[in-house]
């Protein structure tokens, strides 16, 4: 039990169905405290809806979610969670500050406004994400990349121990993507686990150090030393020859690169 | 006739019983209220569910009524009534979020579906109680249209009361709603009951709706819940304020819908109240503050005027510098000594294919912001500011040309062609950028050269 208390995210037997197709099936799979882990798989592999089932945003057909030992409800303050930017209306009247302030409505609680100080705090999570200067635009101004901030920096300001991410880098500029990284990174050393859904596998070993392989069913998860190889890739991603030579080359010239170093 | 047109707005005015006052507070208020519910509404898009909700009181009503008439109640009560329209109109809605959970019709079949339902339902009963004896005095028909001069100082106390207590509500709850509006997913993993949250958004709806039945009709409530809401969207990127605006905006419509419908007995208050709701809101399309027709028309004319003063002293930078280079053509950098001598407008206007008429009006407001004085009727000459601002433009757009050749791998012929695209969207902060990025070749020619050949 106190094993499985420092345990963020335990997933036991997960099976999601939408009507009578099954998306994800008879998933377990743990990911340990301290980490750094991407979920990885082809389109339709339900890596998405792996994230929404363990949040309990989509009904689960059958499957046990362990979030620090505890069920869902009870550990909910120390999960956060970042979504698909696309999932929301981004016209919507509201300024970067007041969005990323959304992350701590729950601990002003119900019938209170915002106080100076939890304005404060909005403001110092989007200077952690380097969008200080873009508190009062208005969203909609926003660059797709400064909006994937804004909705980190709502992640941040809920100062979770597990953060769990559907897609960050998805439609952002190379400069975002590495200050998002930076951002994960820091996390990790201040002691939290993040787990994000990735679509990139030229940049999984890069910016990841935990992996778990999915289509519809658990492939292989684990350290990505153990886990990142050709095989696993191959069973995965199936016939999916294009994006696995595309791959393979890539592996090849870091190897040359690595050998002629 | 003027003076008498006059004359009764202003008995309408000014001479009100004390009744009367009530009764208009409560159709102001009233129409605060809707403006309040209709933002919410309108950004969990569900727009057109108040006009389901608004349709589906009717079959309520006419229950209520022969519920009445069957227990031998004969007059007109508008509470029974009031209280037989909210639940039909709960119903309707609650029967919208059945069939959108529960199917896989989508939403707007599922309101047209709950509507015409709930609609034909209310036409069948009406026929009955038309075929009662005291079916034809009913006054159902202020139902339909509404009919503020039907209403008593009761009815103005009912929706007073209903529409502090949504008021209220909104204030109690502002973040909460404003949360599940902007992000319900969010909200959910936030633990926050939001199917109730949902609920209780539509419900408030529903009641200003049920409320709006009397003043408005039930035709035309969708517009007051609505409009109001769009229209404020025009002012304001808050939507602390924006609810402001629209409860203001839906208040002040109510109003002159009221005093209206007072003067010209025969005018139904409903059409009134949303013909001035629709007023404001096309003022506001045109003239807003956030996306109106007019200030957008007005920003690109004033980003063209700004465009062509730059391109017109490019041209003039161009040919002087050109006039420069023939007489020194080694060791070549700009002298601004020799820049101010007069230039003919024709050289400008072979630089560019513009009208005579356009480079006359960009050299008008060039002259008007003293950057160039006329030396006769066709040449001209640049002022001080005029030239510094010259060479500014030239060293901008070479700086562009430069870093798009380097970084972007233009093709030289191209490159031009792409500056004047992208000259429009060349901020200060992006020009600074460039002076940074080239610092060296600016160190070694204050105005870089021309990068790629000049046609």
């Amino acid at each position: 039990m106190s094993e499985d208390s420092n345990l963020p995210l335990k997933v036991s037997d997960l099976t999601v169905a939408y009507g009578r197709k099954p998306v994800v099936w008879e998933a377990s799979v743990e990911f340990p405290s301290k980490s750094l882990a991407a979920i990885v798989g082809p389109n339709g592999a339900g890596k998405s809806t792996f994230l929404k089932a363990v949040l309990d945003l989509v009904p689960r057909t059958s499957g046990r979610i362990e979030y620090f030992g505890k069920s869902y409800a009870t550990a909910r303050s120390r999960v956060a969670y970042v979504p698909q930017r696309e999932t929301v209306d981004w016209d919507y009247p509201i300024n970067a500050r007041d969005v990323v302030a959304m992350g701590l409505y729950r601990k002003i609680g119900w019938c209170r406004w915002i106080s100076r100080a939890h304005k404060q705090k909005s403001l110092d999570a989007l200077t952690r994400v380097g969008m200080e200067e873009f508190a009062e635009r208005q969203i909609s101004e926003l660059s797709g990349g400064q909006q994937q901030r804004v909705f980190l920096a709502r992640a941040l300001v809920q100062d979770a121990d597990l953060y769990l991410m559907d897609e960050p880098f998805a439609g952002v500029d190379a400069t975002t993507e590495k200050a998002i990284v930076e951002i994960l990174q820091a996390l990790k050393r201040s002691g939290k686990t993040v787990v994000c859904v990735h679509h990139d596998l030229l940049t999984v070993s890069d910016y990841f150090d935990h992996l778990l392989l999915l289509n519809m069913r658990v492939v292989a998860s684990g350290p990505i030393a153990e886990v990142f190889n050709v095989e696993n890739l191959k069973s995965t991603y199936g016939g999916r020859l294009s994006l696995l030579s595309k791959f393979t080359d890539a592996l090849a010239n870091k190897d040359e690169i690595e050998a002629g170093g | 006739m003027d003076t008498e047109f006059l004359q009764r707005f202003a008995d309408a005015l000014l001479n009100m019983s004390y009744n009367q006052k009530v009764i208009y507070l409560g159709v102001v208020v009233l129409g605060a209220a809707s403006g309040l519910a209709g933002t919410f509404l309108l950004f969990r898009k569900r727009s057109l569910l108040s006009d389901t909700v608004s349709h589906a009181t009717l079959p309520g009503i006419a229950i209520a009524f022969l519920l009445l008439h069957a227990a031998g109640r004969y007059e007109k009560q508008m509470v029974p009534l009031m209280i037989g329209a909210f639940v039909s109109a709960w119903l309707s809605m609650q029967m919208v979020r059945w069939i959108r959970k529960y199917s896989r019709i989508k939403d707007d079949a599922a309101l047209a579906v709950t509507l015409t339902a709930f609609y034909g339902l209310g036409v069948v009963l009406r026929s009955v109680i038309q075929q009662t004896p005291s079916g034809n005095s009913s006054g159902l028909e202020s139902y339909l249209f509404g009919m503020v001069a039907s209403m008593v100082i009761a009815d103005a106390y009912v929706i007073i009361g209903l529409a502090l207590v949504c008021g209220v509500l909104c204030l109690l709850c502002f973040k909460e709603f404003s949360l599940l509006c902007f992000d319900a997913r969010f909200a959910q993993t936030q633990g926050y009951p939001t199917a109730g949250l949902d609920v209780a958004i539509m419900t408030l709806a529903v009641s200003v709706a049920v409320v709006g039945l009397q003043s408005v009709g039930l035709l035309l409530i969708m517009a007051l819940l609505i409009i109001p809401a769009v229209t404020a969207r025009f002012w304001t990127n808050h939507l602390g304020r924006m609810v402001l605006i629209a409860s203001g905006i839906g208040g002040v419509s109510s109003f002159i819908g009221a005093v209206i419908s007072s003067v010209f007995p025969r005018v139904p208050a409903g059409g009134a109240v949303i013909l001035s709701a629709g007023c404001l809101f096309l003022f506001s399309l045109m003239f807003g503050r956030t996306c109106g027709w007019a200030i957008v028309v007005l920003r690109r004319i004033r980003l063209q005027q700004r465009l062509r003063e730059v391109q017109f002293l490019r041209a003039v930078f161009d040919t002087l510098e050109k006039q420069q280079q023939i007489r020194l053509l080694v060791g070549y950098e700009f002298d601004r000594s020799l820049a101010r001598t007069p230039v003919s407008i024709s050289a400008v206007v072979a630089k560019r294919d513009w009208t005579d008429k356009t480079v006359a009006q960009a050299a008008g407001r060039l002259a008007n912001k003293q950057h160039l004085v006329h030396v006769d009727a066709s040449s001209i000459q640049l002022t001080k500011a005029g030239l510094e601002r010259a060479i500014d433009c030239a060293r901008n757009h070479r700086l562009a040309e430069l870093y798009l050749l380097n970084y972007a791998d233009v093709a030289p012929q191209n490159v031009h062609q792409y500056v004047e695209e992208i000259e429009e969207v060349t901020t200060p902060e992006i020009a600074a950028d460039l002076r940074s990025l080239f610092h060296d070749e600016l160190a070694a020619h204050e105005i870089p050269l021309e990068p790629h050949e000049v046609r």
